[in-house]
């Protein structure tokens, strides 16, 4: 056995294929992970009745704030008052709206004209709104079409209602100023006491939510983690290609019943393969390893050690899984395509490039299928410093690692018997 | 001669079919996945018909006043309030086929919302916020002897403009499309069957000897790939037309985008095969960079909404081509179609001299 997993090694070595793959997938992988994503919006979306959430620049991107259908509109605050504050955060909090806001103290309407123009080409959103820098003493005058500009974006009905409950606040808004200079209490206090005055409000979303654990800083790694096990698992299965083509070409020169004519089980040679499949994942989860050093702790979210060994684990199944399929396949084109295919279905449905919580039953159901989605459950686990993590990880390779072998193993007693 | 080699590398892919295969069940089965994920998110919003929701009312609460009057109002705009004394919220929703549930307590009031019909407890909550908002404010205004000022008032207004913007276009249009490019921009699969069968038998070495010339060569590997891989996708668009509803805008020209995006990127990838010599090599390289052009141009996260710089965007061919399809389906015209084509056919015109140059120096050599 030792023979067969040093001539194979020997083989894979001598491959600039193998170590092409073993060099380049850990780099990108930890490329992917170091990449800084702005990836607020994956979060708003999974938490309910957050109120107004602060938008880094005018520029961010509020499309997928809609995740959960609620009808979005983007603010440019020129104001940053206190009484427009107020206003988001009603709007915010009413139930229909999810609102982004940038603070642009310098910003005028003309600017706001141009900004809805690239807006309407490279995001999207129910509707947009400008608040004027003099919002709260057009408010005092009465002059509600020049404290604000609402921007149409969409042809979503719910713009309407927006409009209706702006227009409503700022007439109440308008009314408090009034009142106040008569109480002795301000706008804003009178405004908050009108808001302690309404019955208290709760809102239960049953089913679903089920990522809200997950802080934002938490949310953006995971997706990068995301990228970073994509790259990860192509790693694995090109070097597992390259593994299951020694046994193709074995099994087309015979050598396997000369093995087998010197007293070699057809198990033993598997198994043989397997263990390299182990020297090779290692290798690749190691490289990985050494990578993700030139990056900061922070950026990945996962302790280096964590991640490394979940790579290796993944590594293990993808390589017995191409193992596996080379066998059944038989020659290196067909394995390098099933390979390839089941790496792009996997990582998709497996939920590594975006959310799968919004896809049909089947797609869930299938996903649950896949490697993947697990190690991604067992990264949040991680995240929420869950102890059964690791669990459900092991427990997951064990149950992956005993099918391919198993199917492996049959596959080449099948094919051996036909020859 | 050209018209016989292409007919058979043609021959040579047909005897393995799943490599056509693949372009028929790849962007299908890729497509339907996207087209699923990202339905309700993609989904424009069409509005709610008239729903019912139950409520439940805490004994001597301020809300048993007031009942009656919401009840009213919200039956006047489509909402049925229907009361149920006693059983949990969740098993109510779904057994009576409810939008949601309230529970009006001395504390206030909560709203329970399923997720299987949001849009309606979205009403709901709304409804409800906004008329205890106005009843509130009411009272406490009238209190201090002061009206709330302008309420329904026809002459108060707000500032409103209708800026252009590209309507949103739905997942189903989005991933049909953008997935056919995706799998047209990685075409060398298609052709890694003939390749490889003509690298094991030294076929090139024997059309060195003869008079074909290293660009009718080329251009025989070009054509016949593009023609399979385009016989592959139309089969994919005709199941996910039929199937998925995916609206093209116009097909004649979206037909000469892909076709174009085909011949730009399969001239890169027989570049590269050219260069490396080897099919897996190929395959693995070009997959790398055509898989970096979809992500950065759209093909897994909308163009519209990933967070990539625009540079990354704007160096990916795919981009164009996505963009081009993706308007011409949403608006029936896009600004994009002559850079798709431009950069399309730079990439051909390009990579083929590159090819060809790189095929003479090598048939030179031998």
């Amino acid at each position: 056995m030792i023979r067969i997993i040093k001539t194979t090694l020997k083989l894979l070595f001598r491959n600039v294929g193998f170590w092409l793959c073993a060099i380049c997938f850990p780099v990108l992988a930890t490329v992917m992970l170091n990449i800084q994503t702005e990836n607020q919006s994956y979060y708003y979306s999974y938490n309910v009745d957050m109120g107004v959430v602060e938008l880094e620049s005018k520029d961010e991107k509020v499309a997928y704030f809609a995740s959960d259908s609620k009808c979005v509109v983007k603010v440019y605050d020129a104001s940053q008052s206190k009484l427009c504050d107020h206003m988001l955060d009603k709007i915010a909090r009413s139930g229909l709206f999810k609102v982004g806001r940038s603070k642009n103290g310098e910003m005028t309407q003309a600017d706001a004209d141009k900004k809805v123009l690239e807006d309407g080409q490279d995001d999207r959103m129910g509707a947009a709104v400008y608040i004027d820098r003099d919002f709260d003493k057009h408010i005092k005058k009465g002059e509600y079409d020049k404290a604000l500009t609402v921007y149409v974006m969409s042809e979503d009905e719910r713009v309407e209602l927006l409009e209706e409950k702006l227009l409503y606040i700022m007439q109440k808004m308008h009314t408090a100023a009034a009142v106040s200079e008569r109480t002795g209490k301000t706008t804003a206090e009178l405004l908050l006491d009108m808001d302690e005055a309404a019955p208290r409000k709760t809102v239960r979303m049953l089913s679903g939510n089920d990522e809200k654990n997950l802080t934002k800083i938490q949310t953006d790694q995971k997706s990068n983690l995301g990228y970073a096990y994509v790259f990860m698992t192509l790693g694995y299965i090109l070097t597992g290609v390259i593994l299951a083509s020694t046994i193709i070409k074995e099994l087309s020169n015979d050598v396997i019943k000369r093995i087998r004519l010197a007293g070699t089980s057809e198990i033993t040679y598997f198994g043989a393969k397997f263990v390299s499949g182990v020297v090779i994942s290692l290798i690749l989860s190691v490289v990985f390893s050494i990578c993700t050093l030139f990056i900061d702790q922070d950026r990945i979210g996962v302790d280096r050690i964590s991640l490394c060994v979940m790579t290796f684990l993944l590594g293990l199944i993808f390589c017995t899984f191409t193992l596996f399929s080379g066998v059944l396949v038989g020659n290196i084109m067909g394995a390098t395509v099933t390979a390839f295919t089941v790496w792009c279905l996997s990582s998709m449905i497996s939920g590594l490039y975006f959310p799968i919580g919004g896809t049909s039953r089947f797609i869930q159901s299938l996903s649950a299928i896949m490697p993947q989605k697990w190690f991604m459950d067992g990264t949040v686990m991680l995240f929420l410093r869950d102890k059964g993590a690791w669990t459900v990880i092991l427990c997951v390779t064990v149950a992956y690692m005993v099918v391919f072998t198993g199917l492996g193993s049959v596959g080449l007693k099948l094919r051996n018997s036909d020859e | 001669m050209i018209f016989y080699m292409i007919k058979n590398n043609i021959k040579l892919m047909l005897r393995s079919p799943l490599t056509i295969l693949i372009y028929v069940l790849g962007p299908t089965l890729v497509a339907s996945i996207l087209i699923s994920a990202f339905n309700s998110f993609m989904k424009s919003y069409e509005g709610v018909d008239k729903f019912k929701a139950a409520y439940r009312l805490e004994e001597g609460c301020d809300f048993e006043k007031s009942i009656e009057l919401i009840k009213e109002n919200f039956e006047k705009n489509g909402i049925t309030l229907l009361e149920y004394k006693e059983g949990d919220p969740e098993e109510l929703i779904r057994k009576n086929d409810l939008a949601g549930f309230v529970d009006f307590s001395k504390d206030g009031y909560t709203v329970y919302e399923i997720k299987d019909s949001k849009l309606q407890g979205y009403i709901l909550e709304y409804s409800l916020t906004q008329a205890f908002e106005e009843a509130t404010d009411t009272a406490y205004l009238s209190a201090l002897g002061t009206p709330l000022e302008g309420a329904g008032e026809e002459s108060a207004k707000i500032h409103t403009e209708h800026p252009e913007f590209v309507p949103a276009i739905d997942s189903a249009d989005y991933y049909g499309i953008i997935e056919i490019v995706y799998f047209a921009s990685f075409s060398i699969v298609c052709g890694a069957a003939f390749l490889s069968q003509e690298k094991k038998n030294r076929i090139e070495r024997r059309f060195m000897v003869s008079n074909i010339s290293n660009t009718k060569i080329y251009l025989a590997k070009l054509l016949s790939v593009t023609g399979a891989v385009s016989v592959g996708l139309l089969l994919s668009v005709i199941i996910l037309v039929a199937f998925s509803g995916v609206k093209w805008g116009d097909p004649v020209l979206s037909a000469v985008i892909i076709l174009m995006l085909i011949f730009g990127t399969l001239a890169m990838e027989l570049m590269v095969y050219s260069l490396t010599d080897s099919v897996a090599a190929t395959v693995i390289i070009t997959f790398t960079i055509i898989w970096l052009m979809g992500f950065f141009g759209g093909s897994f996260e909308t163009y519209m909404f990933s967070s990539h710089s625009r540079l990354l965007k704007n160096l990916s061919p795919i981009y164009y081509a996505n963009r081009s399809l993706v308007e011409l389906s949403c608006m029936g015209h896009s600004d994009y179609i002559v850079r798709s084509l431009g950069i399309s056919a730079s990439m051909c015109v390009v990579f083929t001299a590159l090819t060809v140059f790189i095929g003479k120096v090598r048939s030179e050599k031998a």
